[in-house]
């Protein structure tokens, strides 16, 4: 099956190739039997990497570990369920997923404009195979999935899964991420597409908008599912820590938000070209630069898959990337002037314009400050480490200001709006921003951390301003239609998807705004040792250490703590949290007993009960020092038995020893005495009172940041689905015979 | 085994790709000059700027509506969009009638 997986690797690369050369030659010759042979070897290619794709997960599946990468990253013993997901865990897997999702993207697209775009659409099949074949290349011949070993090479058993990557975010995270981040390819190379051919007016835009979306809404539920997984998982208690991976995929993020804003004005008045073609092309860049991030180890990093051989290639690509865009753009310069100006600065124009500002200086920011570790390191030949308080004092107002021009520019109409209109519609939104403030100050301490207050404030005016946007259009749709309240309401949305899927983007922006504003601002948190019996406040919190757990699987040995939370006497919530230690592989270091307690292959399970208004979240280090002297002595044992069984073995023809030792150490029950030793050993956590050190932390409306998140999704979900045809066409033809009336 | 599906595969690619090369060439595909005889991507760019302009006269519609834009405003605005939609109707028409001769 290896062989099978490398051959179609090199076959995907070939595709890559030939599909680069017929798109161009048919472009350049204006031959569409070439560019739609092109286009096929696109759907070719994703055929193709749906099979090594499959293949791969058969190998995880039935654990091959002839595949290295099946025996560097799982084993017999982990769940199933992360055994379809263990292949995106290796530098190799990822690479073909990667493969996978950008062929089957590409092939959506190239599908849907087939009949469109017919001087665009080669250019950007070549540029889609392009970078297709540049990854097919990597996981052929730098990072290959189907490297296999020789059967006698082949070990019986896998290293296992990392702990930490055992997680159901880690089912979606992945693929979640690299599908934003194919997808960000697809505006870029048409964008590419749209500068070589000198065809720039709206169309390609038109077609590309729901790719672009589709990015924007991948891209941000993969950083989400990665926040909870790092708030559930790592054993912080945080969700963002400015890691360099986590800005690698923001700051794409930000950049495809500015730009699907931005083109509504390219669509509607022919204006910001230039700006449009720049953002989308510094998107996709940003894209495979975080890719470069995530792959070369220049930068440490959590989510990151160490040093690799990879970097070169990739800043190779980059070069290509960025300097290309330059000279395009530079090149075009002249037809992408603009065809209309702003006509007044109260405008939803200008203030979509002000927003993306606003987000590229956000950009702007995050780039320099993940990259300053880089920076120092070539000039003083130290690597200076950053963290959160580097980014904050840019980071935090500028957001502020994002959420008050989030709530403004529903408000304004396009083209122009007169200061009594404006009156009209600022005074409700305001005067609840304003109230919300005064009632934080006078009923809460949010006033000493002022920024959380602003926030706090600005973000209640957007979410007033959303409502009052629903209602007006509601009370506008009952008038012509008399239908009931939800009806009239529904059938808005149905028929401006993209209008008011934004705007509940926007509402759901303000609710994850606050939620992190509060938890970051207003969190207790508190590092204590207790033993069994013994409690610690936190913001007036009794938290009580009840009990100690242990439980011994064939998967992992979990040691874990009972702790009772209760305030003003009552109990709030009975928590376990606990550290799960699986077996490493690495016996001859560890020792036979050794091996089942090895804190690097462990993982947390946190205690957690959260709420609408506050989350408890507990985790606790197992103290295993005090087993230390029965681990080292039963090592000794089971290794002197061991010993004993192979010096016997040792006499036997060498083609019967393995056999015969499995046999010998079998008949024994040494197996067995091992595995009763581990349990004893486990229960003696559970007789002593050993002192466990636990992080213990209250954090206000975290809950909200993940209701934020579902809000924006399902606003960008409305604004992308399409319109009924139905509906389409009835709304156009209104327009067209109204219009119509006028030309007779 | 592993060959004889690799074998298939590399046929069946061969097969997808060089389907549009095996066709007999399409004469409404392809004019004399090596140019699209379909529909231009003048065309197509003036039928994308018209239905942006639908779309932009009913934005403004809601705008008037839900009270964002005065009577005066609307007017002003709606009269000037559907000049403009008449203007790109009528380069249209006249698109459609010099490909037709």
């Amino acid at each position: 099956m290896g062989r099978l997986g490398q051959a179609i690797l090199l076959l995907d690369l070939a595709v890559c190739i030939y599909g680069v050369v017929a798109s161009i030659y048919g472009a350049r010759t204006h031959r569409t039997d070439w560019v739609d042979s092109g286009r096929r070897a696109v759907y070719a290619l994703a055929a193709l990497s749906v099979i090594a794709f499959a293949v791969l997960e058969v190998a995880f599946l039935r654990n091959d570990f002839s595949f290295k990468v099946v025996a560097d990253t799982s084993s017999t013993t982990i769940p199933t369920f992360y055994k379809l997901t263990a292949p995106w865990s290796s530098q190799q897997g990822s690479l073909l997923l990667w493969v996978t999702l950008s062929s089957i993207w590409s092939s959506l697209v190239l599908f849907v404009t087939r009949r469109r775009l017919r001087d665009i659409a080669p250019y950007a099949t070549a540029v889609l195979l392009g970078m297709a074949g540049f990854f097919a290349a990597l996981a052929s011949f730098s990072a290959n999935p189907f490297d296999t070993t020789s059967p006698a090479m082949t070990p019986s058993q896998g290293a296992g899964l990392d702990p930490l990557l055992m997680h159901p975010s880690m089912m979606f995270h992945p693929p979640m991420l690299y599908s934003g981040y194919t997808l960000m390819a697809i505006p870029f190379a048409f964008a590419i597409g749209a500068l070589i051919s000198g065809n720039l007016g709206s169309e390609w835009i038109r077609d590309t908008r729901r790719f672009a979306l589709g990015a924007w809404l991948f891209l941000g539920v993969g950083i989400i599912l990665g926040a909870r997984w790092s708030y559930t998982e790592l054993g912080w208690g945080g969700y963002w820590g400015w890691d360099a991976v986590e800005n690698a995929a923001l700051m794409p993020w930000l950049m495809i938000t500015a730009f699907i804003h931005s083109i509504q004005i390219q669509e509607k008045r022919g204006m910001l070209k230039v700006w449009n073609v720049s953002l989308v092309l510094t998107a996709g860049t940003l894209a495979i630069f975080g890719t470069f991030l995530v792959r070369s180890g220049v930068l440490d990093s959590i989510h990151a898959f160490g040093a690799s051989t990879l970097g070169v290639p990739f800043v190779i690509l980059l070069g290509i990337m960025f300097f290309g865009s330059i000279g395009l753009v530079l090149w075009r310069r002249e037809s992408l002037k603009t065809e209309h100006r702003i006509d007044s600065l109260l405008s939803r124009e200008a203030m979509f314009l002000l927003q993306n500002l606003v987000l590229v200086a956000m950009v702007f920011v995050i780039f320099w400050i993940t990259l300053f570790p880089l920076i120092s390191e070539a000039i003083t030949g130290t690597k200076v480490s950053v963290g959160p308080p580097a980014f904050t004092p840019f980071v935090v107002p500028l957001a502020i200001v994002l959420v008050l021009l989030a709530g403004i520019g529903p408000m304004i109409s396009w083209r122009r709006a007169t200061v009594s209109n404006l009156r009209k519609h600022f005074v409700f939104p305001v005067s609840f921003g304003l109230l919300v403030t005064l009632l934080l100050i006078l009923f809460t301490d949010a006033d000493r951390k002022p920024f959380a207050l602003v926030m706090f404030g600005a973000a209640s005016f957007l979410i007033a301003s959303v409502a009052q946007e629903m209602y007006r259009g509601t009370s506008a749709r009952r008038a012509m239609t008399r239908d009931f309240w939800p009806v009239a309401f529904v059938a808005l949305i149905r028929r401006n998807r993209r209008r008011y899927g934004g705007y509940i983007a926007h509402l759901g922006l303000a609710v994850l705004m606050i939620g992190v504003a509060a938890s970051s601002s207003f969190q207790h948190s508190r590092n204590a040792t207790l033993r069994p019996g013994q409690s610690v406040s936190v913001d007036g919190n009794i938290f009580h250490y009840v009990r100690p757990t242990a439980v011994v699987t064939s998967e992992k040995i979990s040691f874990g703590a009972v702790i009772d939370v209760t305030k003003n006497g009552k109990q709030v919530a009975l928590l376990h949290t606990d550290q799960g230690f699986y077996p490493s592989t690495n016996t001859a270091q560890d020792g036979i007993i050794g091996r089942f307690f090895d804190s690097a292959n462990a993982d947390s399970t946190i205690g957690l009960d959260a709420g609408p208004l506050r989350d408890i979240w507990t985790v606790a280090a197992a103290n295993l020092q005090p087993l230390l002297p029965l681990i080292n002595k039963g090592n000794k044992l089971f290794a002197d038995d061991y010993n004993a069984t192979l010096k016997q073995v040792l006499k036997l023809p060498k083609s019967e020893q393995s056999n015969a030792l499995n046999s010998d150490l079998t008949k024994s029950d040494y197996w067995v005495y091992r595995d009763a030793a581990v349990q004893d050993i486990a229960n003696q956590y559970t007789k002593h009172a050993y002192p466990i050190q636990f992080l213990l932390i209250i954090s206000p409306l975290v809950s909200w940041l993940w209701v934020g998140a579902i809000i924006l999704a399902i606003g960008g979900l409305i604004a992308m689905w399409p319109a009924p045809l139905a509906i389409r066409r009835r709304s156009l033809s209104v327009y067209r015979s109204r219009v119509a009336r006028e030309i007779s | 085994m592993d060959y004889v599906i690799v074998i298939v595969l590399v046929l069946g690619v061969i097969l997808l790709v060089s389907s549009p090369l095996r066709r007999p060439s399409d004469p409404t595909a392809v004019g004399d000059d090596g140019s699209p005889v379909q529909k231009s991507g003048e065309w197509i760019d003036i039928e994308a700027a018209r239905d942006a302009k639908y779309r932009e006269l009913r934005d403004a519609e809601l705008d008037h509506q839900t009270g964002k834009l005065s009577d005066a405003d609307f007017e002003a605005i709606d009269s000037t969009l559907r000049a403009e939609a008449i203007e790109l109707l009528r380069r249209l028409d006249a698109l459609d009638e010099h490909e037709a001769e």
